[in-house]
């Protein structure tokens, strides 16, 4: 078992508002079906960000957390679901940026849980490379302008710092599902995912809910037995329907903050526990559980210290109200539409 | 530009990285063939912490190939607090808001799309955030 060290996020100061993308797909249909989707506006890269850049900066916030020497880094995993390349892996780049080569590099890619993935794998290679491990989540998907996921997707990064010794909260233990599914996919070679968002929400809230089930048998545990639960966020209501479907407490459910910069893929999950984190007590014990693909990861966490944050130091709640909105064409030359 | 001329300078591009002299101690931000201090030849390679304070900018307005994606943009000269000086493009500022003096810190950006295929990143300033 290995420990957080320290986190950091990193999101574009730029928003555009669901009511604008709306106003510019006039449909009464559009407006009216995406409005269930409860993501009120996103945060939206500049043309000069990616998701390595994102990446970068989430692990320069989560390295300065720590307060670990970067050059003791043991590897730097990626989760994303927007790749730049189909061969050279994020991680690397990242890694260069933050002056680190000494390092095993590796991308955990092509689902919306990546992210949590990365965790996972950062909680073992922690402990097996002896040394700390950097686990980010970031993502900044392309999407069609007028299509479903325009309405959906954010742009952001989280970076957690996994290391074996005793830092702010113990990783626990982990357990996951898969199955082969097509509800988000984007074959090689096409330029947008596709999306059936009916089934994507079916398969979110089963696998999730069997899996929680599954797990609370095994560990013989339950909902009582946490203080936070941090789920997916496809969208602003998918959190609360998994935990309507699982027995868990609303008021339990923390970090939902798509509803505020969208949905961000791999680095979802990460930042609804990022938020948690900001405000736990010691002793307290988080759920993650996220959703990717027909898969279903959750991991558990306890709270070991107080949260030393410097006086620099942001919360995740603080980043979320750093931003400038911008309108649609302005939207759609960042996202190079136009 | 050549993929190996992109994986030469990768490195300087990444990370804001400074030279000093080992013979006089001098800093600079470019690497030098002779330390116009004391002429000696020998440099190492340090990082630098890409946090300090603009000491000049400029704001432009209308860009030109190859930046007039960007829109209009900004231009400062930084002095670090290592003691030097940095050139860089200003990012994430709000007109108006830029002054002599305000406090910037280095953030990895995407300079441009390189063929074939490949994205040129490089550091740029951005202010730093107080806490309200």
């Amino acid at each position: 078992m290995s420990n957080i060290l320290g986190y950091g996020a990193y999101l574009p100061r730029h928003r555009i508002t669901f009511k604008a993308i709306a106003e510019a797909w006039s449909e009464v249909e559009y407006a009216r079906r995406r409005q269930r989707f409860g993501v009120k506006e996103k945060a939206v890269p500049a043309r000069d960000e990616n998701v390595i850049t994102m990446s970068a900066q989430a692990a320069e916030n989560a390295l300065e957390h720590a307060g670990i020497d970067r050059k003791k880094l043991r590897a730097v995993i990626v989760g994303s679901m927007s790749p730049l390349f189909t061969d050279k892996a994020i991680a690397t780049s990242v890694a260069q940026m933050l002056g680190v080569n000494e390092v095993l590099t590796l991308d955990c890619v092509q689902s919306s849980n990546s992210g949590v993935a990365a965790l996972i794998l950062a909680n073992s290679m922690a402990t097996s490379l002896a040394g700390p491990v950097l686990a980010i989540g970031a993502d900044s998907l392309p999407v069609k302008p007028g299509g479903i996921l325009e309405s959906l997707c954010g742009a952001g990064a989280v970076a957690l710092v996994v290391g074996p010794n005793a830092g702010i909260a113990a990783l626990e233990i982990s357990y996951s599902t898969s199955a082969d599914v097509y509800d988000l996919w984007c074959p090689i070679g096409q330029p947008y995912h596709q999306f059936d968002d009916a089934l994507f929400g079916e398969l979110c809230l089963t696998t999730v809910a069997n899996a929680l089930k599954n797990y609370f048998s095994q560990s013989k545990t339950g909902a009582d037995d946490y203080a936070y639960f941090v789920f997916s966020q496809p969208d602003g209501r998918m959190p609360f329907t998994i935990g309507r479907e699982s027995g868990v407490a609303a008021e339990k459910i923390a970090g939902v903050l798509s509803p505020e910069v969208g949905s961000l893929g791999s680095a979802s999950a990460l930042l609804g526990l990022a938020d948690v984190l900001d405000a736990a007590k010691p002793g307290e014990k988080i759920l993650v559980a996220s959703y990717g693909s027909g898969c279903a990861d959750i991991l558990t966490l306890k709270v070991a210290q107080a949260n030393k944050r410097n006086q620099r130091d942001y919360t995740v709640r603080e980043l979320v109200a750093d931003k400038q909105y911008i309108d649609y064409v302005t939207y759609l030359k960042q996202i190079a539409e136009i | 530009m050549a993929p190996a001329e992109a994986v030469r300078a990768i490195p300087r591009r990444s990370r804001l990285t400074g030279f000093r002299c080992t013979n006089c101690g001098a800093l600079f931000v470019t690497k030098r063939a002779i330390c116009p201090e004391c002429h000696k030849t020998v440099f190492k390679e340090l990082p630098l912490s890409g946090k300090g304070t603009i000491w000049t900018f400029t704001l432009v307005k209308q860009p030109i190939v190859p930046c007039e994606w960007m829109g209009s943009y900004g231009v400062a000269v930084v002095q670090l607090k290592e003691g030097v000086k940095a050139v860089g493009q200003l990012v994430d500022f709000d007109d108006g808001d830029v002054k002599i003096g305000m406090e910037v810190e280095a953030v990895p950006r995407l300079i441009r799309h390189e063929p074939p295929g490949m994205l040129l990143h490089m550091y740029k300033f951005k202010p730093v955030r107080k806490k309200k």
